[in-house]
């Protein structure tokens, strides 16, 4: 099983390393999903706190 | 925290992707990163398996928590805005990193702690996890059942005696017995569960309606607050923030199997956020409108006796589900990132070994169970901090890269061997964190400082352990060369376990 196992890994990380990455690595969240997220967290502490207390 | 809805996705899917998981070769069960054909879903699977997760019997537990300390304005409030920080953050790491790259996510924390470092963290937050929710849960079975055979046979078993624990320790070797048998056998017991809870969900909320307007409601008095009311609404806002933190040890192994970044990082808002805000927010009603803290104990009141006790049978058995759930998702991360011995130990054993000791703690119902509150803390004690760690070291100390080879090189190889294997300031980062959250609100007597109404304790935690590990790691790591931290292409190495 260990040796399959690896096997199985050394092709994987050889694919991984290659030019692209064989299409394994995601490309980054872009910056702008986290900002709308926390402006969005902001906006809505901001409304239930206005609302709640 | 997994449901069965969780589990009823995972295990289809991943049986498609690639095998059953014992053959050493299925990369969704293993530590191996993935390939894009493994990637199995997009961005309304992922919703659809984060929904799922949500919706389980421990919101009714977190709506009860909430229920102790403000009314229901300020509940939905303090669920809000708790589990929105909360989720956030979790949402960034582990979900990002082990998207990225299809890592399984506690393989992904040896840049942050070593690999041997990052073992024992995995071992100590899956197994402790598993155990303390497994027990919870198992003893909200037996007080369910207890309940049942009250209202059933007219008689008045204690809730806190010997049956409740007996029951509940039927609820721990039921699960094992699914457990054992690997991942289809879960599959099938969960599936008919999770809509079924669905269904009751939407029934308390029916019911408490018809008896209490939303103005009586949100008259009501919280359950036991604390003296000062600023407090008491502090304390909810930190049960939440605990709350959403409590996801972090599996929703980095669920991210890792989507297709792109918005896929990984979104779906967590429609399920660990929306929906844990809204079955909790139903529990927060329930426990008001009845004055009950114990969920087990809404039903009859809300359906009468017919009704109530088959909604209880359903939440006894979701409860059984709930544990399938979070020992099988241990399960996959021992399995995946707990190197050869775990790789190669039987399904049954490890299954034990996760719910061994769930099984000594339904022997102390009411230590357990009426402590959700500190339970959670306990949590959230460890994951703020280690949350922080992992942030601040993929985002902002290595700028979102990871060296994928040195990830398996063995410690004296890889560019995360630091000391034996152990980078011991990202754990003293964890400890500062985790001190300070002790500081502000005293984890076992659930007693808050001063400065507590004023900055909660896991969001100071999460600062000091995050700024620390920036500090420590410029002054001492970065100098002697070590955690791969100069981002220099290194020429790959052979890998070698």
């Amino acid at each position: 099983m260990d040796d399959a196992f690896e096997q199985e890994l050394e092709r994987r990380l050889l694919l991984l390393e290659s030019p692209g990455g064989g299409g394994m690595i995601l490309p980054d969240l872009p910056w702008r999903d986290v900002a709308a997220a926390i402006a969005g967290i902001v906006a809505t502490i901001t409304v239930m706190l206005w609302w709640a207390y | 925290m997994l449901d069965g809805q969780r589990q009823d996705r995972t295990t289809t899917e991943l049986g498609s992707a690639g095998g059953t998981g014992d053959d050493g070769t299925d990369a969704t069960m293993n530590e191996l990163p993935l390939l894009p054909a493994e990637r199995i879903w997009g961005f309304w699977d992922y919703s659809a398996v984060n929904i799922g997760l949500a919706v389980a019997t421990w919101a009714f537990l977190q709506g009860a928590a909430v229920a102790y300390y403000v009314g229901a304005v300020q509940a939905i409030a303090s669920i809000v805005i708790g589990y929105a920080i909360s989720v956030f953050l979790v949402s960034l790491a582990p979900c990002l990193p082990s998207a990225k790259y299809g890592i399984e996510q506690f393989v992904g924390l040896r840049s942050v702690f070593g690999s041997n470092g990052a073992r024992i963290v995995m071992v100590v937050m899956s197994t402790l996890f598993a155990a303390a929710w497994s027990a919870v849960l198992a003893i909200m079975f037996g007080h369910g059942l207890v309940n049942v055979i009250d209202n059933v046979f007219g008689v008045e078993i204690s809730q806190t005696g010997a049956a409740v624990s007996l029951l509940g320790l039927v609820a721990v070797v039921l699960s094992w017995l699914v457990l054992a048998r690997g991942p289809v056998s879960v599959e099938s017991v969960c599936r008919v569960i999770a809509p079924v809870l669905v269904l009751i969900i939407v029934g308390i909320l029916v019911m408490v309606f018809t008896k209490r307007s939303w103005s009586e409601l949100a008259s009501l008095p919280p359950l036991d607050p604390e003296s000062d009311p600023h407090t008491s609404f502090m304390v909810a806002i930190e049960l939440n923030i605990a709350g959403g933190f409590a996801w972090w040890p599996n929703v980095g192994n669920l991210a890792r199997l989507t297709r792109g970044p918005r896929a990984a990082f979104w779906p967590n808002w429609l399920g660990l956020f929306a929906a844990s805000v809204a079955a909790a927010v139903v529990g927060v009603f329930a426990a008001l409108a009845l004055n009950l803290e114990d969920p087990t104990e809404w039903m009859i009141p809300l359906a009468g006796v017919v009704l109530g006790v088959l909604a209880l049978i359903v939440i006894g058995f979701a409860n059984v589900t709930a544990i399938l759930s979070q020992g099988y998702a241990s399960m996959v991360a021992l399995k995946g990132g707990g190197g050869k011995l775990l790789r190669g130990t039987p399904w049954p054993v490890l299954v034990a070994f996760i719910l061994g000791p769930a099984a000594i703690l339904v022997f102390f119902p009411s230590a357990v169970y009426d402590n959700y509150g500190r339970f959670l803390s306990w949590g959230a004690i460890l994951v703020a901090p280690l949350c922080a760690v992992q942030i601040v070291d993929f985002f902002l100390l290595r700028r979102g890269v990871l060296r994928i080879r040195d990830l398996y090189l063995p410690s004296a190889r890889s560019c995360y061997g630091y000391w034996g294997g152990v980078n011991a300031f990202a754990f003293a980062s964890v400890a500062a964190g985790a001190a300070t959250y002790a500081l502000l609100l005293n984890p076992v007597t659930y007693i808050p400082s001063s400065l507590f109404p004023y900055t909660t304790a896991s969001i100071p935690a999460f600062l000091v352990a995050g700024t620390l590990h920036v500090v420590l790691t410029k002054t001492f790591v970065q100098p002697l060369g070590l955690g791969g931290y100069d981002r220099r292409p290194r020429v790959a190495a052979g890998v070698e376990r």
